[in-house]
């Protein structure tokens, strides 16, 4: 957040026209980096525009931290991550009471991610354009009120907003960024996991998971929605909960999509 | 916090900054389409019309493409003062000319050209 001030700080100084090249916001996107690769890797190496290297670096960057350690990413570094849990807290701070949705409209809306980095990123490679710098919250909110950012300014506040009484609406609904993540965290060296032996199923784990994920139901935490934030592990009063490189424990594994305080086998 | 999760998220911080380290170290970090890693500005070689950049002039595409300034003016109609060599292609986006029509043409124009 501090860097994203950084930035907006220096826009507003230095001014679009300024002779001193302040970077823009969108350098700093990793998602930039994966919309950008297939035409990076079909042209030999050219960037699409409001790509660089920056955003290659970074996209390699999230990829290896994923791999690793899951989708920490999220729950740790992405900038409006954090913006959304001050703005839940001051929604909190107000008296809004916290809505939790239909368990069949989360559950549905929570694919509307996955369109999203379709969209991207198929546009992306077969048009060359991208198309979600339109629209990305991001963009508005580290260089606000720029000329042409009227749509990701409208997304930044409707997000920011419905954030006051919606646990991380942007992660849940409609981040690419957290999907992909999501997907490939699959393959993670690293996942949390529950010591069946020691836990009590208190559930208070699944009560303070910002994403609603059903924690006390699963072995391992494997599903795409767990953001890694760790406040589950904070929270057990058992130590039950702790990452763990995938295999160190004989354990059955339950994959859960685990939605909406119920659990689903995948 | 508990000094696992500490140390989780340390090390997970610790490899997201690894390939930024990575890349300042090799030059292969920079932040504008305009200039490389090692600072050196980057223009239109006539390679592939997908390096074409809104913020490249008139002037560099005519020099990587082998185009005449008069050429593109004439396809694109635009205003004979305004096609000026340093002026910049987004500047001149109206409803007969932007950059996708330019790269558009220049790849036509090439599959032309005997």
């Amino acid at each position: 957040m501090l860097f994203l001030a950084k930035i907006a700080i220096e826009k507003g100084i230095a001014g679009e026209e300024s002779a001193v090249f302040v970077p823009s916001s969108e350098a700093y996107s990793p998602f930039g980096g994966f919309e950008g690769f297939y035409k990076f890797v079909t042209t030999s190496g050219l960037f699409i525009a409001h790509t660089h290297w920056s955003k290659v670096v970074l996209a390699a960057a999230v990829l290896l931290m994923v791999l690793a350690t899951k989708s920490t990413f999220c729950g740790w570094i992405c900038p409006f991550g954090a913006l959304q849990e001050w703005t839940g807290a001051a929604g909190r701070a107000l008296g809004l009471k916290r809505w939790v949705p239909p368990m069949w409209a989360d559950k549905a809306a929570r694919y509307f991610k996955y369109v999203v980095l379709v969209w991207a990123t198929v546009e992306a490679g077969v048009a060359g354009t991208m198309v979600f710098r339109d629209v990305d919250p991001f963009h508005a909110l580290a260089e606000p009120l720029t000329p042409g950012f009227a749509g990701s300014t409208v997304v930044l506040i409707i997000t920011l907003l419905a954030s006051t009484v919606v646990e991380r609406p942007w992660c849940k609904y409609a981040c690419p960024l957290g999907a992909l993540i999501g997907l490939m965290g699959r393959f993670s060296l690293v996942k949390i996991e529950r010591d069946a032996a020691s836990c009590t199923s208190c559930g208070l784990c699944d009560r303070k998971c910002p994403m609603q994920v059903a924690v006390s139901k699963s072995y391992r935490i494997a599903t795409t929605e767990c953001n890694n934030c760790l406040i589950c592990t904070e929270a057990c009063p058992n130590g039950s909960l702790e990452p763990r490189l995938v295999g160190m424990r004989r354990q059955p594994e339950l994959k859960m999509v685990g939605i909406g305080g119920k659990t689903h086998a995948a | 916090m508990r000094p696992r999760n500490l140390i989780y998220v340390a090390i997970a911080i610790a490899l997201f900054f690894l390939p930024y380290g990575i890349a300042r170290a090799t030059n292969y970090w920079s932040t504008s389409g305009k200039f490389d890693g090692k600072g050196t500005a980057i223009t239109a070689t006539g390679r592939d019309t997908a390096e074409i950049k809104g913020w490249m002039t008139f002037g560099e595409i005519s020099h990587g493409y082998n185009v005449s300034l008069a050429e593109i003016a004439d396809v694109f109609k635009l205003p004979a003062d305004q096609g000026t060599p340093d002026r910049a292609l987004n500047k001149m986006e109206s409803e007969d000319f932007s950059v996708t029509k330019l790269r558009q043409w220049l790849d036509e124009r090439k599959t032309r050209a005997p």
